[in-house]
């Protein structure tokens, strides 16, 4: 609900007076595709693997305001989208408010884009909610390179905050787009603790009571697209997570890394 | 839920409905007796003002012997010995659009264009950011 509220909020800011229809820059899109995961917290897998995804997304941006879909350079979501207000723009660099979902959430019940599902490996444990994290980007382009530094606070789940950095190339090659990522994070020890800990009412046989302290991730990948007509756009996805002890010491974690792939065509609007 | 089996033929249709909605079909123009056809008639881009890239397959056919050439502009790109009809394999890469003709010593005898599309074109707002 308050990521509605924050939307509506940018839109107001965005809005005011001498607002023209002409400064908007519209593109949407409808995605349908598969991907296959190997998470840190294995029964997760189901909530991806063999399903088909379907998303609506779109980039739009309107004076300082702007959603961005999907991020090609960084796989590590499946349909998450990004909010935001330019603070301060020029043609190569940029420094924008923004909020967005980093971590889904994790728990017995599951709500999925393809309805709820159960995984029974995780009964006794605690929904934990996926996040929303509000904060700030400074992101800039030279040549087919970029950098962005991306630091928030949830305001949804854990109340804990993120640091994250991220760098891409993009390698045009023929008509194809490929972009290799390279992106570390850096959590508090309330946000590991809120997805991996384990405490003492959720603790049983087989599953230690457990207390995290701060982690970090370490995220490879590599995405490509490619121009299938003037409508239609193929998206192709691989990236591998590794993550520090405070993560891959969980009770709830059998992974040391976590591994993440899709195909998506993408309809264009 | 959806299972696998279910997957594959529904991502299949999706590829195909994709490639179908774009004109791979050749184009054809030919005048008099020659026909000039290009597969795929059309490249498209990620975004407008990069270049486009496809290997397109020329074929012609005429009713008669023709000694015939392939020409960009004022470019000549093939030249075939004389014959009913002919093939060859052009990779293109270009910008924009381009017209091509085919070309005997009594001038153009048939033309066919590959056009260039995009799926992104420049923003109204100038910037270097990429939607993707």
């Amino acid at each position: 609900m308050r990521q509605w509220w924050c939307l509506f909020f940018l839109m107001l800011v965005s809005t005011r007076c001498h607002a023209s229809w002409d400064e908007l820059e519209f593109t949407g899109y409808l995605a349908v595709g598969t991907g296959f995961q190997r998470a840190l917290v294995s029964p997760l897998d189901r909530t991806v693997n063999d399903k088909l995804l379907l998303n609506l997304s779109a980039d739009l941006q309107y004076r300082n305001f702007f959603i961005e879909s999907d991020d090609r350079r960084n796989v590590l979501r499946y349909g998450s989208g990004l909010l935001g207000y330019h603070l301060w723009q020029q043609e190569d660099s940029a420094l924008s408010l923004i909020g967005t979902n980093y971590q889904d959430a994790i728990g017995p019940d599951l709500n999925t884009g393809t309805g709820r599902t159960h995984l029974p490996e995780l009964d006794g444990l605690q929904l934990r909610d996926s996040d929303f994290l509000l904060g700030l980007r400074y992101q800039r382009f030279w040549q087919q390179h970029y950098v962005a530094v991306e630091i928030g606070q949830d305001i949804e789940s854990h109340y804990s905050q993120q640091l994250r950095l991220l760098y891409s190339y993009r390698q045009p090659l023929r008509n194809w787009d490929l972009y290799y990522n390279v992106g570390v994070s850096f959590s508090a020890a309330r946000l590991v603790n809120y997805y991996y800990g384990v405490s003492a009412a959720e603790s049983q046989s087989g599953r230690p009571t457990y207390s995290a302290g701060a982690g970090q991730q370490l995220h490879l990948g590599v995405s490509a697209l490619y121009p299938l007509s003037t409508d239609w756009l193929l998206e192709l996805g691989l990236a591998v997570n590794g993550f520090s002890s405070a993560y891959t010491d969980s009770p709830l974690v059998d992974r040391d890394t976590e591994f993440r792939s899709l195909v998506k065509f993408r309809y264009v609007f | 839920m959806c299972s696998e089996q279910r997957l594959v033929p529904a991502l299949s249709m999706l590829l195909c409905c994709a490639l179908l909605s774009s004109p791979l079909a050749a184009a054809d123009t030919g005048s008099g007796s020659i026909k000039l056809a290009l597969t795929p008639a059309t490249c498209v881009a990620l975004q407008q003002g990069r270049i486009c890239y496809a290997t397109v397959h020329v074929h012609w056919q005429s009713a008669t012997q023709q000694d015939l050439c392939l020409q960009a502009g004022t470019q000549k790109l093939y030249c075939w010995p004389t014959g009913l009809e002919g093939h060859w394999r052009y990779e293109f890469a270009e910008y924009d659009s381009q017209q091509l003709q085919l070309v005997s010593r009594d001038g153009s005898q048939a033309q066919a264009t590959i056009s260039v599309n995009w799926v992104q074109k420049n923003p109204r707002v100038k910037r270097h950011w990429r939607l993707f």
